[in-house]
């Protein structure tokens, strides 16, 4: 189950496993963002390429308006799944 | 050791399935990171047959044989067209960029976190196994 806590308006947390169950309740609170948004997982432990997807298209809409989309504390695993569909690229990632 | 269930062809059934498979990974000794490989795996294969076999109402089995050295999953689907996941090609990532896709990465992901991937047919029932060395 993955929860989605919002810290302030351009910062989102998210909590837990973003499997394909999760995808439509996160594409549905990542639509309400319309600014450039930054995403902690320090305490996300899986994500799949639903996962992914839903991340992606959000980026491409942010990016439409001049925004985007940050990443920061990735745990290994995750980062793993980000490494190999090379979207560690693509969006901007920060250390923690 | 083999374990075997049936799971809904329905994306409420994940949780289901991590379940069964952190059951037989505990027993296995499963590291963590080997876990988190085999569940994305199974997650991408399962949702790739509930997609391309949406006319089905057939439970999708999930067998997990486990070894000393490696653990194979099966993933058993009945589908009248064959649908090979090990044919499909390469992930081309410029050209995935550069038209600003979004989807289409599960099996290039299988492909990378497991050591070996079989797809097996006959009298209309697909087996994928996947197989990866501890």
């Amino acid at each position: 189950m993955l929860t989605i806590e919002q810290i302030n308006d351009h910062e989102l947390k998210f909590i837990g496993r973003f499997d394909a169950s999760q995808e439509k309740m996160a594409a549905d609170e990542l639509s309400k963002m319309s600014s450039t948004v930054t995403i902690d997982m320090e305490q996300l432990n899986y994500i799949s390429s639903m996962g992914l997807s839903v991340l992606v298209n959000t980026y491409k809409r942010l990016h439409e308006t001049g925004n985007t989309l940050r990443l920061k504390n990735i745990n290994s695993h995750v980062r793993d799944v980000f490494k190999y569909t090379r979207l560690d690229q693509i969006f901007e990632i920060i250390e923690g | 050791m083999i374990s075997k269930k049936a799971f809904r062809r329905n994306t409420d059934e994940l949780q289901n399935i991590f379940d069964f498979l952190k059951m037989n990974f505990q027993q296995l000794r499963v590291d963590q990171k080997d876990q988190f490989e085999l569940e994305l795996s199974v997650e991408e294969i399962f949702m790739n047959m509930v997609r391309h076999n949406d006319g089905s109402t057939k439970d999708i089995e999930l067998l997990v044989e486990g070894g000393e050295k490696s653990i194979k999953l099966h993933l058993t689907d009945y589908e009248e067209v064959p649908f090979d996941i090990t044919k499909t090609e390469a992930v081309d990532f410029d050209e995935y960029f550069r038209e600003k896709k979004s989807g289409g990465l599960g099996i290039h992901l299988v492909k990378q976190f497991m050591d070996s991937i079989t797809f097996d047919h006959q009298n209309g029932v697909s087996t994928i196994t996947i197989t990866k060395n501890l």
